[in-house]
């Protein structure tokens, strides 16, 4: 199952993935500066974080389910907002449902052309200097000679 | 203190000290706070502490502004201006005078201020046209790392930590932090007799990721008493823009092809993007590549009037997925499709939806060659399921 709210958008999987750590405490996906509005899910659901990567996540929704709602960023401020399944008034995108089960939840790709890409070779000489660091050498005392002799 | 000596469990009461103390500067009441008893009291009471007599304060608007005029009344003191020097003497007599009157030292200093800022115009103006300003702004004082003003964050944190707020409210350091909040000062350039300090920025702006960010605005926005002392920063996605006046003055189409800079390229790049799909168009000359229409059979979720969900209803939605593509291939323009090339065209993927309001372009492949992939691959995540969304909105 696929899904999108504006640019976050959410596919149902089987299992956690490796690298996701089980968040302290739960927060909006995105929020957006000028408007001020988040996309927030609110209702009985579990947080997982990507360390390496802040814009992804993994949520394990319980069985009274979750809503995805987008809406001012000031009422996350309520107390258990994020713990009701409840729609909020809507800003700009019409609440999602979550049913139960486990979720991927990330933003929507851009490329930037003017990054450079990392080629094959790019890695390969990277891993090169890696592996010539690690390799020991024995040093040699050079005497030296007179060339005079 | 090290930050290596950060341990997890400190990370919580780092993230709450940060709150409690940087949150008025970064949205402006650090700046509208500002009062110069408090601010003067401040600075007082940090000579005081290194057995030095009460300097008179001098307040600016921002750090460059603050520097520029402390070099004028240091060439203005040497040239043993007459008008300087009366104000100066009066304003030096007024802050260690046994009961002070706040208002007017503070018009005293004004007074002077306005004074000197005359001078330090005509200094900077006679600078800029002998070419030779630099010299007044390269004399950067080394007297800046003071108790009171932005240094005095981190030399707070690093005595401190990890007892954050918890030691006696009576020691010198307590009152010297307390004193430093209150002041609202970023910077105290301090001499023997005058200290000239700089308030906060008025304004900062952010985008959604809490970069610096404004595409038509300072990003970092200081106040200023003249316009050449204008200090603002302006930054696109937590990119410093060296060349403000991209965003002050605007660019044209032919800017972008002949600028070597590839700073300003992404500059310019990210505001035409930021200004949406028409502005796109109209700056570049644009071909489209590929036009896709995609139904979507969708299971809107239905809500009651508490918020409560109640089920789904059946729909279905059409999308229109457009890619388009510059005519002209551009020098350092990559395509990660294509890494070996360095010159490339633009391309971006049009998502335009009548039913959820949605018309918008972002940037993909130039190789693509086909609407729906560049969908695809503009997705969140790496997945083979087609291109077919069970909820949207």
């Amino acid at each position: 199952m696929l899904g999108h709210q504006g640019d976050v958008q959410f596919m149902r999987i089987n299992k956690i993935p490796k690298d996701f750590e089980k968040a302290k405490s739960k927060t909006f996906f995105a929020k957006s500066e000028r408007s001020g509005h988040v996309h927030a899910l609110c209702g009985d659901y579990e947080l997982y974080t990507n360390p390496k990567n802040p814009s992804e996540f993994i949520v394990v929704v319980g069985k009274d389910g979750a809503v995805l709602n987008h809406t001012l960023f000031t009422n996350t401020a309520f107390e258990g907002f994020f713990d009701k399944t409840q729609a909020t008034k809507v800003a700009d995108h019409r609440p999602s449902f979550f049913k139960p089960g486990i979720y991927r939840v990330g933003i929507q790709k851009r490329i930037d052309p003017l990054r450079k890409p990392i080629t094959l070779f790019d890695r390969i000489r990277n891993r090169m200097s890696a592996l010539l660091g690690k390799i020991t050498y024995k040093q040699v005392n050079v005497t030296a000679v007179d060339v005079a002799d | 203190m090290d930050i290596d000596m950060l341990k997890s469990e400190n990370i919580p009461q780092l993230h709450e000290w940060i709150k409690k103390n940087f949150r008025d500067i970064f949205n402006g009441e650090r700046y509208r706070n500002f009062s110069f008893e408090k601010a003067f009291n401040a600075v007082k009471f940090a000579y005081q502490l290194k057995r030095q007599p009460a300097p008179f304060l001098v307040v600016c608007e921002n750090p460059l502004e603050a520097q520029l005029i402390k070099n004028a009344m240091d060439i203005l003191y040497k040239r043993k201006d007459e008008t300087f020097l009366n104000l100066f003497n009066q304003c030096k007599n007024l802050a260690r005078a046994k009961n002070i009157d706040y208002e007017i030292l503070e018009k005293a200093s004004n007074a002077l201020f306005e004074y000197t800022l005359t001078k330090c115009v005509v200094f900077v103006e006679e600078n800029i046209r002998n070419g030779k300003w630099k010299h007044l702004l390269l004399h950067v004082s080394e007297k800046i790392l003071t108790p009171i003003g932005i240094s005095a964050d981190h030399n707070y944190f690093i005595r401190a930590f990890p007892n954050l707020g918890q030691e006696p409210a009576s020691t010198n350091f307590r009152k010297l932090w307390q004193h430093h909040i209150e002041s609202c000062l970023m910077v105290v350039i301090t001499c023997r007799d005058v200290a000239v300090a700089s308030k906060y920025p008025k304004h900062f702006r952010f985008n959604g990721n809490r970069l610096l960010h404004s595409i038509d605005s300072p990003a970092v926005e200081f106040g200023y008493s003249h316009p050449i002392f204008d200090a603002s920063l302006y930054f696109i996605n937590g990119r410093i823009v060296h060349n403000k006046t991209l965003i002050t003055n605007g660019f044209t189409y032919q800017d972008f092809v002949q600028t070597e800079n590839a700073h300003d390229r992404v500059v310019m790049l990210e505001i035409i993007n930021e200004k949406g799909a028409e502005a796109i168009l109209n700056f570049f000359n644009i071909e489209e590549v590929d036009r896709k229409v995609i139904k979507h059979h969708l299971n809107m979720p239905m809500f009651n009037a508490f918020g409560e969900y109640v089920g789904d209803k059946e729909v279905e939605e059409e999308e229109t997925l457009i890619l388009y593509r510059t005519k002209e291939k551009f020098r350092n323009i990559y395509d990660p499709r294509r890494p070996f090339f360095q010159k490339n065209r633009l391309a971006w993927i049009r998502f335009v939806c009548p039913s959820t309001g949605t018309n918008y372009m972002i940037q993909t492949s130039p190789s693509f060659r086909n609407a729906l992939d560049a969908a695809k691959a503009s997705r969140a995540f790496n997945t083979r399921q087609s291109y077919a969304w069970m909820q949207r909105s």
